[in-house]
């Protein structure tokens, strides 16, 4: 009797405890902080502490149609934030001054980044840590360039919280 | 006159027998009854879910040998001995588990058996240490926005293998084992894990253990279960109570 006791008890104990075993960590935490975004402000090429608008500006992928777009800033924008590859070391994207306008202008600039993944928990992964490369940046200043000179303010990108990189126009 | 002998016979043996039940059953003095003799019995098996998932899961490979040593009347030292290689997708990372576990410990048997019977309704508890490797096959980066599209990771970054890992941990057990051949035992057992101690890879969580199987994040406790069948050897020599 009071082996059956026992028995009865530790089932109902393991039963109640591997039903109330809670999941929650399969769904990542809404508002983890995800894998960091470029950041790029537009500065005027002839003083480059002023801010400067670039109007109508698309950017798109390298192989993408002309009226394909994964950004795009109808009133024009100073400061930007995209996202940069993480199946290859670097990110092409073309720039684009005044699309559709007469004075339109197409910069294709290379990103060149390492990376440094980070594993946070099971069910948000891994985030990734930029940083840029040597040569940071390429296809800046060739011939007709809207885009004249670049400068790096930050060569790691951790979090959002300020620009990586000035683009000078 | 023959008959009623006969029938004497098998009523007054009945009489005897059931006297003998009622009597254990009532754990009375044991005087009465003449104590049944113990044999050290080895019994030794394998896991049969393991190897049945198998055939129908290819990410799944594994195999469990188990053992136990019956050294009192319903006290048996156990062990389960296993390897496990699992593939799985977690949310965003799809890796491979691989390694072996070994398990120690005792069974308790609560099951009162009748003469000449070998049932157990068990309780146990185990020690069990594993030995094992992840290997990240792929991955996608958490982020809030995504604008190319998925963007699988399979080789460089945080991909590859991370190697020796260990886990400690211990198991409450609740199961069962029934004779269906001479010698012969099918037995289920259900298991509640509790981690007691791990090494935690560099850049890497614990999502799963070979033996202690799925590892959630803010909890210790896993689970799980074998389905065995088991083979008897009575040793020679036997042991007197």
């Amino acid at each position: 009797m009071e082996r059956r006791l026992t028995l009865i008890s530790t089932l109902t104990i393991l039963c109640f405890v591997l039903l109330s075993k809670c999941e929650r960590d399969d769904i990542c935490v809404e508002g983890t902080v995800g894998t960091p975004n470029l950041i790029i402000r537009f500065f005027d090429a002839n003083n480059v502490n002023e801010p400067k608008s670039v109007p109508f500006m698309v950017i798109n992928k390298i192989d993408d149609d002309y009226r394909d777009y994964i950004k795009r800033f109808l009133i024009g924008a100073d400061s930007i934030s995209i996202p940069l590859k993480s199946s290859q070391n670097f990110t092409e994207l073309k720039f684009f001054y005044n699309w559709g306008g007469e004075d339109e202008n197409i910069d294709t600039l290379k990103i060149n980044h390492d990376r440094f993944d980070i594993y946070l928990n099971r069910a948000c992964g891994f985030i990734g840590q930029y940083i840029f490369k040597e040569s940071p940046i390429e296809g800046i200043n060739t011939e007709g360039s809207w885009i004249k000179s670049y400068k790096i303010i930050k060569d790691s990108i951790l979090n959002e919280e300020s620009m990586h990189l000035a683009l000078y126009h | 006159m023959k008959k009623v002998c006969t029938w004497h016979y098998i009523i007054s043996f009945l009489f005897v027998f059931n006297l003998n039940l009622l009597s254990a059953q009532s754990k009375s003095d044991s005087l009465l009854i003449k104590k049944e003799i113990t044999p050290l019995t080895l019994r030794f098996g394998i896991d049969l879910f393991q190897p049945a998932i198998s055939q129908f899961d290819k990410t799944i490979k594994g195999f469990e040998i188990v053992g136990d040593l019956r050294i009192k009347e319903d006290i048996y030292i156990s062990t389960e001995i296993g390897t496990l290689e699992r593939t799985q997708q977690s949310e965003l990372i799809n890796f491979t588990t691989s390694g072996s576990y070994i398990k120690l410990g005792a069974d308790l048997n609560m099951y009162k058996n009748w003469t000449g019977m070998n049932n157990q309704v068990y309780l146990g508890i185990r020690l069990a240490n594993s030995l094992y490797n992840h290997n990240i096959n792929n991955y996608f980066l958490y982020r809030t926005e995504q604008l190319y599209g998925e963007e699988i990771v399979e080789s460089e970054y945080s991909t590859g293998k991370i190697s020796d890992l260990n886990a400690q941990w211990i198991e409450f057990i609740v199961g069962m084992k029934v004779q269906v051949l001479k010698n012969t035992y099918m037995g289920f057992s259900l298991r509640l894990n509790r981690l007691l101690s791990n090494n935690t890879p560099k850049n890497f969580g614990i999502l799963f253990i070979p033996g202690f199987n799925r590892v959630t994040d803010e909890n210790i406790f896993g689970s799980s279960f074998n389905y065995t069948i088991t083979y008897s050897i009575p040793f020679r020599f036997k042991k007197y109570k």
